[in-house]
């Protein structure tokens, strides 16, 4: 497989290229200062450069960590139709956050009164994003098998739309019954949205579990591969299918947690970046987890800098999940046209 | 298809593969009943029946995908589930009824897949040659750099045979490998299959409906019908018409084939 990964160079290259010249162009859009709307250009003094540096890396993470997860569920699944916000895992996390606050909240604030045990709170909030996301993600799973243990990718996709409104019910239940300052704070993130104020703490467990996930599924990318076959074929080459898919679906969930930790649950990312990635480069998947992530943070990077820079147009800046879906929910239903050739 | 691949891998045996009073069912009805098979190295056997006799199942309970409710599967006298998947591979390769791929991959990639797990062991070299001379003799050399999806049936089916190939495995095992190919490439297959059981005492299995094929290239048949051997032995024992009336029953057509087979054997 060597020349072909020498032929996919050019591509990778262009993709790292896009990454950069998004970056640096990131940096200069959106108010100089913090909050100033009506100045939307220019890179921020030097004061809120460190704030506006961290607000552009949490939109790179978070938007890598979407597309590794879209990689390995595209994988897992056969379908290239995946994603963790179609499959309703992005929801399955946020319902763990927002029990995570609500917790906070019912300890009448004593979780934050104190600042070592604020920090441990808000590093903490992966660990219930987790728990949701592996929830819905083995739902999911099982809704859509059919008899026989292969997944049937409409039943998939249903049993995804069903989990995500139930997650949904879930999100506003808890919402309802949070007292109201915290629901206003908590409405901008149910769409999606990077803030300006992400805690360094939350935003380092994040980095380390997104790290952690990467590097793992950068082990299984060879078998990731081989499990393109069927699973008699792939099982035939030495490939263990039920560890492979429990590894895939914890990999998936656990990136997908550490980005709507501190994100919320922005879609389309997971499922636009791989499509792209493997059309540039192929399907091998080696490429596609080195490529999409990159593709993924200059696609998040560049969606938030647009909501910075159209702040003043708007009431405010609009949550960045919006734009992802007026992006990549077109896009969906392109591919669900082009596919109908299926069966 | 003149070129034999010529084995250099020092690890690769022969090995003996035996199913002994193995049952199954996939929940409903039984689909095998207390089958014993063996397949030994330096003989093809050809697996026949009717549709529905549990070929396919009996294949996949040998290659160790699905377990038997009852009975065992061997792999030199050693149980096939206390092998690591990997070690499994390197003795047992496979070609599904239809292979199917879900990413637009290569049929180079595809067939590099075939020395997936032997690439893991660190002291392992897998030449290429094995990759370049499995999809030569499969006749894919010029069609390497085309994506699976795009090839015709018959052109899948020898991607998943040189992938097969490529693995140098002691044991093969095919579901009907040759149900799309053209007659010239079944002939240059078998030919070839001849020659590795000959050469090398590998232990090939496949599943036909072809009785002609099973009688031509066979060194030894199996008749299923109703998940049970009805009998196994030489082609020329077995595949009779006392043998085959019953199992096949009112399928005349089959046992039409049988005529037409007498007049074109060579």
């Amino acid at each position: 497989m060597r020349p072909a990964s020498l032929k996919s160079l050019p591509a990778f290259a262009l993709v790292v290229f896009i990454l950069a010249v998004v970056f640096i162009l990131a940096l200069g859009v959106g108010p100089s200062l913090p909050g100033a709307h009506l100045q939307p250009f220019g890179y921020p003094s030097a004061d809120a450069f460190e704030l506006r540096l961290i607000r552009v890396a949490t939109a790179a993470i978070v938007g890598a960590a979407l597309a590794i997860a879209g990689v390995l569920l595209q994988a897992l699944l056969r379908n290239p139709l995946a994603d963790p916000y179609i499959l309703g895992i992005s929801n399955g996390a946020t319902v763990g956050i927002v029990a995570w606050i609500f917790l906070g909240q019912m300890s009448g604030y004593a979780l934050y009164s104190n600042p070592i045990a604020e920090k441990i709170f808000t590093a903490g909030q992966c660990l219930p994003a987790l728990l949701g996301a592996l929830i819905t993600a083995v739902m999911v799973f099982l809704l859509g098998r059919r008899r026989g243990g292969n997944l049937d990718p409409i039943a998939l996709l249903l049993s995804g739309v069903v989990m995500a409104t139930i997650n949904g019910a879930l999100i506003m239940l808890l919402e309802n019954l949070l007292p109201g300052g915290a629901r206003a704070d908590i409405m901008d993130y149910l769409f999606g949205y990077i803030s300006d104020g992400t805690p360094t703490i939350a935003l380092v467990v994040s980095l380390v579990v997104i790290v952690v996930g990467w590097l793992c599924a950068l082990m299984l990318a060879g078998a990731l591969d081989v499990a393109s076959l069927s699973d008699a074929e792939s099982t035939s080459l030495g490939v263990h299918m039920g560890a492979l898919r429990t590894a895939c679906f914890v990999l998936a969930g656990l990136v997908t947690a550490a980005a709507i930790a501190v994100s919320g649950p922005i879609g389309f990312v997971g499922l636009i970046c791989p499509h792209i990635c493997r059309a540039l480069l192929g399907p091998a998947h080696r490429g596609l987890l080195l490529a999409a992530p990159c593709l993924g943070a200059a696609f998040l990077m560049a969606a938030d800098a647009f909501v910075r820079g159209t702040g003043a147009w708007f009431n405010g800046e609009l949550p960045v999940g919006v734009v992802t879906a007026l992006c990549g929910g077109p896009f969906f239903l392109f591919l669900l046209v082009r596919r109908r050739t299926w069966d | 298809m003149s070129s034999a691949i010529t084995n250099t891998h020092a690890s690769a045996g022969t090995c003996s593969l035996k199913a002994l009073n193995v049952s199954f069912s996939y929940g409903a009805g039984q689909v095998l009943s207390d089958v014993t098979a063996e397949l030994l190295p330096g003989r093809i056997t050809a697996i026949v029946g009717p549709n529905g006799s549990g070929k396919s199942t009996l294949l996949l309970l040998l290659l160790g995908y699905l377990r038997p409710q009852a009975g065992n599967v061997f792999l030199n006298e050693t149980p096939l589930n206390e092998f690591s998947p990997r070690r499994r591979a390197a003795a047992i390769s496979f070609v599904a009824q239809r292979p199917a791929v879900s990413f637009a991959f290569t049929v180079e990639q595809i067939v590099n897949m075939g020395v997936w797990s032997l690439r893991q062991d660190e002291n392992e070299a897998i030449p290429s040659r094995w990759v370049n001379d499995a999809l030569h003799v499969t006749d894919m050399t010029t069609l390497a750099d085309r994506t699976f999806n795009e090839l015709s049936a018959g052109e899948q089916q020898r991607v998943a045979i040189a992938r097969a190939l490529a693995a140098h495995t002691p044991v093969m095992l095919l579901d009907e490998p040759s149900s799309m190919l053209d007659l010239r490439h079944q002939l240059e297959l078998f030919a070839h299959f001849q020659s590795l059981v000959l050469q090398q005492r590998k232990t090939i299995a496949w599943v036909t409906h072809d009785l002609n094929q099973a009688r031509n290239f066979a060194d030894h048949v199996i008749i299923l019908h109703c998940g049970r051997v009805v009998t196994s032995g030489s082609p020329m024992e077995v595949l009779t018409p006392v043998n085959l009336e019953p199992v096949y029953g009112v399928r005349v057509q089959l046992v039409k084939d049988i005529l037409t087979f007498s007049k074109l054997s060579v």
